[in-house]
């Protein structure tokens, strides 16, 4: 189990106990359209209040329908050899940034992206990628949205270069308790407990397993990592020395 | 009538709230059990309506440290839960301790549903 939690979902098993961390954070958007339906239909509501509540159902059936596309490329990351080619960090993560920002902003949170200049592109899936990085990003909107009493809240996707010639690239925000431990905890904890993540209220800590694992079928599993005084989740990807020369 | 909904999902908590004020309940809102605790300390409430998993807290912590407070202890809390029943099982004299009112799962409980419940546990406080 531990071996496959880091890197694989190699078998039914394990698969099952993915699913069972999923079931949260998928209840959670067909929450919200139940209850958005039921306000509707209660009638006494303006045309505007209408129309709020039709964008928030598309977006939770949006946010839905992309962790199950993301499970979708988890329990298959190990099927195969990810094909993986040159891709920016940097355009993914604004392409995530801007995807969420929707979102992202019915939980008050601003979404930013802050990329070190010229950094080399990496070798990469690149859906994987992308499903990662939004399923992270989505769960720590909503974590941190339900962590702390404020008006409003950012998250920062970010990625830069360390001296030992990777490239740190993960989201961060103003959740704590995020640690190296935790998360070990969480992958054993998977499909065993509620909230293998107790840091993270109901309906976040599948995203996290999902980009885990997604991160881990490329390059390295999730670490926690601090990124311009936040802190957050970031996988460490190798600098290739062809694409250096790019 | 005043409620505390103790709800850590933004997005739930509107919808609730639209739905109880378009019923003429009016509806203080907190993410988290602290902030909830803050709240009691400075305004009564009729009924409180939480959620047993809270944004960084443990709605049964929450609970023991309501039920300390003699003017809390009459208080009717519902709880609308994210956990099934079963999740439970072995608690019901925990639960029965902390004076729980009633227990809904959120899958499978109506707004409607809630308001009921609501309006009912006010009701049997004030009989």
């Amino acid at each position: 189990m531990a071996k496959s939690r880091v890197g694989q979902v190699s078998d039914y098993t394990d698969q099952l106990a993915l699913l069972a961390s999923l079931s949260d954070d998928l209840a959670l958007p067909l929450l919200q359209i139940k209850s958005s339906l039921e306000v509707l239909d209660s009638g006494r509501s303006s045309s505007k209040d209408n129309l709020t509540h039709l964008a928030s159902m598309r977006l939770a059936s949006e946010t839905g329908l992309q962790l199950v596309e993301a499970f979708r490329l988890a329990i298959n990351a190990d099927n195969a050899q990810l094909p993986l080619t040159p891709v920016s960090v940097g355009a993914i993560l604004q392409e995530v940034a801007h995807g969420l920002t929707p979102y992202a902003k019915q939980y008050n949170t601003v979404v930013r992206v802050d990329v070190q200049p010229r950094l080399s592109p990496v070798l990469a899936h690149k859906p994987s990628l992308a499903a990662a990085m939004q399923c992270l990003g989505a769960s720590l909107i909503r974590a941190q949205a339900a962590s702390n009493e404020k008006k409003s809240y950012q998250i920062m996707f970010g990625a830069h270069k360390n001296p030992d010639n990777v490239i740190t690239t993960g989201a961060f925000s103003a959740v704590v308790g995020l640690s190296d431990k935790a998360l070990r905890s969480a992958r054993a904890l998977a499909g065993h407990a509620r909230q293998p993540l107790n840091v993270l209220p109901a309906g976040a800590a599948g995203g996290i397993l999902v980009a885990d694992i997604l991160c881990a079928a490329m390059w390295q599993p999730l670490r926690s990592a601090a990124h311009r005084n936040l802190q957050g989740l970031a996988t460490a990807v190798p600098i290739s020395k062809q694409l250096n020369l790019v | 009538m005043t409620l505390l909904l103790i709800e850590p999902d933004s997005l739930l908590a509107k919808n609730f709230k639209s739905f109880f004020t378009k019923n003429k309940i009016k509806v203080i809102w907190r993410r988290s059990m602290q902030a909830a605790i803050e709240k009691l300390d400075k305004r009564p409430v009729d009924v409180v309506v939480m959620d047993v998993i809270g944004g960084n807290h443990n709605g049964v912590e929450f609970l023991y440290e309501l039920r300390s407070y003699p003017e809390w202890y009459e208080v009717p809390v519902i709880f609308h839960s994210s956990l099934p029943p079963q999740d439970f099982t072995g608690l019901e004299d925990s639960l029965a301790e902390l004076n729980i009112t009633s227990f809904h799962y959120k899958p499978n409980t109506s707004l409607a549903d809630l308001l009921l419940a609501v309006n009912q546990s006010v009701a049997a406080i004030a009989a």
